[in-house]
């Protein structure tokens, strides 16, 4: 909801204001090791990248933290070893999901224990993608905007949708879209990729992941805090489920994916 | 209470001449147009120290032993008016005043203490004071004057950034502001993302800025009051007045119902930005509407000598759509009935009934494609205020108030093909209520004093379902409660003190405590003010804030008042001060509460200010040392931070040069020290995207600020009853970029190494602007 409302906000700024690069000091801190887990169900893939912080203005890429044992616990204890391959990433392929259960990833480097548990909720299925053309506006030019057609189950839900246009990712902030059923309960929902208009011709595969609270939480903040222009009165970290002050997060989840190519 | 009124009546039988004693009490009022005079003087020739003082309506009441007096009335602005009397009765004498002439009208001053030397006599600690029709000359943004942002060049009080209207006093919160128009409490006051306020000149009569050593009979914020007085209307004849402005055009009209018996006033401002809108070549932005406007209406009417009647109103929105696709407005409306009687002529009684809203709404798209969500806050109020003049030494006011809030804090309504659940929260209700006695009183030549107490107690109420959180946030109970059922109640007592020490008469040292309760608190996470900053009531979760402050002053006039040396110090505590978990939700938010974390804060400064009262050239420098701190145990592990408007440093510096009878020059300059704020520490990458990350709250600042304005009054040549004037000012004259606020990215234009870059953003670069404005008299 607030993206709504600083909408406006940027609007009318537009008018008036002028930008430049300044100089500016920050208060630099000691490395802190990051870690980005994810376990993706559908495809059986646990994936790990484990990086370090860097400082503000350093030009350097994010140093990648190579050696860690990493192992993940599996709903009945069995630990399973998630090898390293170069690079800060780990990956460990063809391991099987059971929904609705936890699952707890340790990582052991330079003799510190990190360690996190998640949830790997159950799969809300997308019933289709629909397209409806839009006239020119605000919100964009002319063109077709892709509608997500799902049926929100009762209690909870947190869901992720990743697009993947004319076979490339969209990984970039302004295009990360994560919501909640907050206002929807229970409902039939028709979910519009807003701001992205589409021609005929164009592919659309959305990967519609279900997320357990936490790592709906987590990543709304962290969308936040990334896409704050220094608006925010109060920034805050976003709250990880890492433990011993390890940045990142440990997120399970499955997802159902659909294509549409968009027609006349 | 009575108890309490009979200590205070004890303390002031002050033994003196038992000679018969009589009042002389009436109304002081403009000659021209029959506005009355606040403020305005009366002085006892053969007296030494012994006078009266107008209250809002002109009454003014003086209690003299019998015999022949001269009587000297005056007020900034006005030529003096000598009456001779023979005191052996009660009487009652009205008085006009005529507006001074050309060579007196040099002597008028921006910001006036009515009387020459009344910044050292009075009790009361410095009030700042602005006349509205005097501001006209000092430059501001678009060249649209605005009490609001005129009071911000004043010492102690900080803008809430580039060209904003909301402001911050003596390091209190933004809601820390009592903000008055007639009595009435505005929520909001700002308009269009706060570059103006909800304040349009032409309408308004008299600002008063207290900001220590509050009178009792202010409650309610913990800061600060802001009073904002209407004009009553022209009794005299009918007249009008207005102006064309780049961003907006206004016109009043006034004039008498009935000769000297009563009289209106109508005053009405549009915004034109959404015109300039219409022309952009940007496909989306014809469609687009973007403007305010506000109207004042208010009448009075006298029914009798004793009685009198006057209904004011206030009527402000924003409207901001685009297309048929996304809809914002908001608004305040507020309304005002007051009837003053004069049960006698030492005591004057004011019974006002109030009403106050201020609603926001917004929708995306329409019919069955759209939803739209909507709240408000919505005040009755009803004061009662007496006046009792007992004698020349002595001024009591007491009185009572209650307001019965109701916060509608959300509704979500929604068309049938965008699959949202309909919401709407609980209203919220509290009734407010307070009662205050307050005595000003001289004690011999030296000594003024004011002295109140105040009560206040807040119910927050049913019907409705409060929610119960512990300390970690989660919800421990829910109840539903009946109509009117108390869920929690507060209360307090609020001691208010002012004294006076007059040294001679052009040097006095003044000091001041209030203890203020602040019951309803404004949520805002956002830098920028909102018209979706919800207010909330204090509750079984969030306790009142209470501000405490003690002051201590040094004043000094020079060559007859002509200057005057303000040197200010004070020290406050805040209590239950209002922060946010991260990402917290405030709107249609049910548990809105479970996001708050509580803590306290101090602020402590000095304030220096010469200012030039008189003759060709006047103006003020103001110098302003001064600390806001915070500390909540749930932030940077409960160490002390800086509050957002912690300027160290501040100056603010506003010259008019009256150069001939048709040109006024005139300019002003600020300097702060740059807002404290938070900026990453260290940068990392998750899920491909790079995330800053924050140590401490507003451990970094934002560049200094410092701004050059200049403006120049052109008064075209007159007619019998008519007067124009062109206003040109630049805002910004060098062009300084000030940073609006600052961001981190890797990706600004230009930028092909992929280091992060600190980014500001600056809003205005030199802006010139040019205003007509007219007169008929």
């Amino acid at each position: 909801m607030k993206r709504v409302f600083i909408l406006w906000v940027v609007i009318a700024l537009a008018f008036v204001s002028c930008e430049k690069v300044i100089d500016l000091k920050v208060n630099d801190i000691e490395e802190k090791v990051v870690i980005d887990a994810n376990y993706d169900a559908v495809n059986q893939r646990v994936e790990v990248k484990l990086t370090t912080t860097k400082d503000v203005f350093s030009g350097s890429e994010f140093p990648a933290v190579e050696g860690a044992l990493i192992e993940i616990i599996d709903p009945s204890g069995n630990i399973t070893t998630v090898p390293g391959i170069g690079g800060g990433n780990y990956l460990l392929t063809g391991y099987a999901p059971e929904y609705n259960s936890n699952y707890t990833l340790r990582v052991n480097y330079n003799n510190t224990l990190y360690e996190a548990t998640t949830i790997l909720p159950s799969v809300v299925a997308l019933d289709s993608l629909t397209q409806e053309f839009q006239e020119a506006s605000i919100f964009g030019e002319a063109g077709y905007v892709v509608f997500m057609n799902f049926t929100d189950p009762l209690g909870a839900n947190y869901y992720r949708a990743i697009r993947k246009v004319n076979g490339e990712y969209l990984t970039e902030l302004s295009q990360q879209f994560i919501f909640d059923d907050t206002f929807s309960e229970g409902n039939n929902q028709k979910v519009p990729f807003f701001n992205s208009r589409y021609e005929i011709g164009d592919s659309v595969i959305v990967e519609f992941r279900s997320y357990s609270e936490e790592s709906y939480d987590y990543y709304t903040q962290l969308f936040d805090l990334a896409g704050d222009s220094g608006n925010n009165a109060a920034p805050a970290n976003p709250e990880t489920n890492w433990s011993n002050g390890a940045l990142g997060h440990f997120s399970a989840y499955g997802f159902d994916s659909k294509l549409i190519v968009i027609q006349e | 209470m009575i108890k309490l009124k009979l200590i205070v009546f004890c303390l002031l039988l002050i033994p003196g001449v038992f000679a018969q004693n009589y009042t002389i009490s009436g109304n002081i009022t403009d000659a021209s147009n029959g506005e009355d005079l606040f403020g305005a003087s009366v002085v006892v020739k053969e007296l030494q120290n012994t006078g009266a003082q107008t209250n809002v309506y002109g009454f003014y009441s003086l209690t003299l032993p019998e015999g022949k007096y001269t009587l000297v009335f005056r007020s900034s602005g006005y030529s003096e008016t000598v009456k001779e009397i023979e005191l052996k009765e009660n009487i009652t004498l009205n008085v006009e005043l005529e507006v001074a002439g050309d060579v007196q009208e040099l002597e008028e001053v921006v910001i006036t203490s009515k009387k020459g030397n009344d910044n050292i006599t009075s009790a009361q600690m410095e009030v700042t004071r602005l006349d509205p029709k005097e501001i006209q000359t000092i430059p501001i943004l678009f060249g649209e004057q605005d009490v609001m942002k005129t009071l911000q060049l004043t010492p102690g009080v900080k803008g809430g950034g580039e060209g904003s209207a909301g402001f911050f006093v003596r390091g209190g919160g933004a809601d820390q502001n009592l903000i008055l128009l007639d009595e009435s409490i505005v929520y909001n006051a700002s308009h269009l993302l706060g570059f103006f306020s909800v304040f349009n000149s032409d309408a308004l009569k008299d600002v008063a800025l207290y900001k220590s050593g509050i009178p009792a009979e202010y409650g309610g914020r913990a800061s600060s009051v802001m009073d904002v007085k209407m004009k009553d209307g022209n009794s005299k004849h009918l007249s009008a007045s207005g102006g064309l402005g780049l961003i907006s055009s206004r016109l009043t009209v006034e004039g008498p119902i009935v000769k000297d018996q009563g009289s209106f006033i109508l005053s009405g401002r549009r915004s034109y930005a959404d015109i300039f809108l219409g022309l952009s070549n940007e496909e989306g932005l014809k469609d687009t509407k973007l403007y305010f406007y506000d109207l004042n209406a208010k009448a009075n009417y006298k029914i009798s000598e004793k009685d009198r009647i006057f209904l004011s109103g206030y009527f402000g929105r924003d409207e901001f759509l685009l297309a048929d696709q996304f809809g914002f407005d908001w608004g305040n409306t507020t309304g005002t009935l007051r009837w003053n009687h004069i049960f006698s002529e030492k005591l004057f009684s004011n019974t006002s009934l109030i009403y106050s809203k201020f609603d926001y709404q917004f929708t995306i798209g329409q019919g069955e494609d759209g939803f739209g969500i909507r709240s408000s806050i919505r005040d009755y109020n009803l004061k009662q205020d007496f006046t009792y003049y007992l004698n020349n030494k002595n001024t009591i006011k007491y009185g009572l108030n209650a307001i019965h809030h109701t916060f509608e804090p959300g509704v979500l309504e929604s068309g049938d093909n965008v699959g949202f659940n309909p919401i709407e929260l609980d209203k919220r209700r509290a009734l407010e209520v307070g009662a205050y006695i307050q005595n000003e009183q001289k004690v011999g030549t030296r000594w003024a004093l004011m002295y109140g107490l105040r009560y206040s107690g807040f119910n927050y109420m049913g019907e409705g379902t409060a929610y119960q959180f512990d300390e970690e946030g989660d919800l421990i109970e829910e109840r539903k409660y009946d109509s009117w059922e108390s869920i929690k109640y507060y209360q307090g007592f609020e001691p208010r003190l002012s004294a006076s020490y007059i040294i001679n008469e052009k040097t006095s040292v003044k000091a001041g405590f209030n203890r203020i309760f602040q019951y309803v608190h404004q949520l805002s996470n956002t830098t920028t003010s909102s018209p979706t900053d919800v207010w909330v009531p204090s509750s079984n979760n969030v306790k009142p804030q209470i501000g405490d402050q003690v002051a201590l002053g040094y004043y000094r006039n020079f060559k007859k008042n002509e200057y005057q040396l303000s040197v200010e110090t004070y020290y406050k505590w805040l209590q239950n001060q209002i922060d946010y978990k991260p990402n917290a939700d405030l709107i249609l938010n049910s548990t809105v509460e479970s996001e708050l974390v509580y803590g306290k804060g101090r602020a402590y400064g000095v304030e220096f200010q010469v200012k030039k009262t008189k003759g060709k050239f006047t103006g003020w420098v103001n110098y302003t040392l001064s600390r806001a701190l915070r500390q909540f145990d749930d932030i940077d592990n409960g160490k002390e931070f800086s509050a957002r408007q912690d300027r160290i440093h501040d100056v603010n510096v506003v010259l008019t040069y009256k150069l001939n009878k048709a040109l006024v020059l005139s300019t002003s300059f600020v300097y702060y020290t740059g807002d404290a704020v938070t900026f990453p520490s260290a940068l990392y990458t998750v899920d491909g995207i790079t995330v800053p990350y924050i140590e401490s709250r507003n451990a970094n600042r934002l560049p200094d600020y410092h701004r050059l304005d200049l403006g120049c009054t052109w008064y075209l040549k007159e007619k019998k009853r008519f007067e124009h004037n062109l206003n040109f000012s630049i805002y910004n004259v060098y062009g300084r970029e000030n940073a609006f606020s600052v961001r981190f990215t890797d990706s600004f234009e230009g930028n092909t190494t992929g280091q992060t870059q600190a980014v500001q953003t600056a809003l205005f670069k030199m802006i010139p602007s040019i205003t007509y404005n007219f007169n008929f008299k």
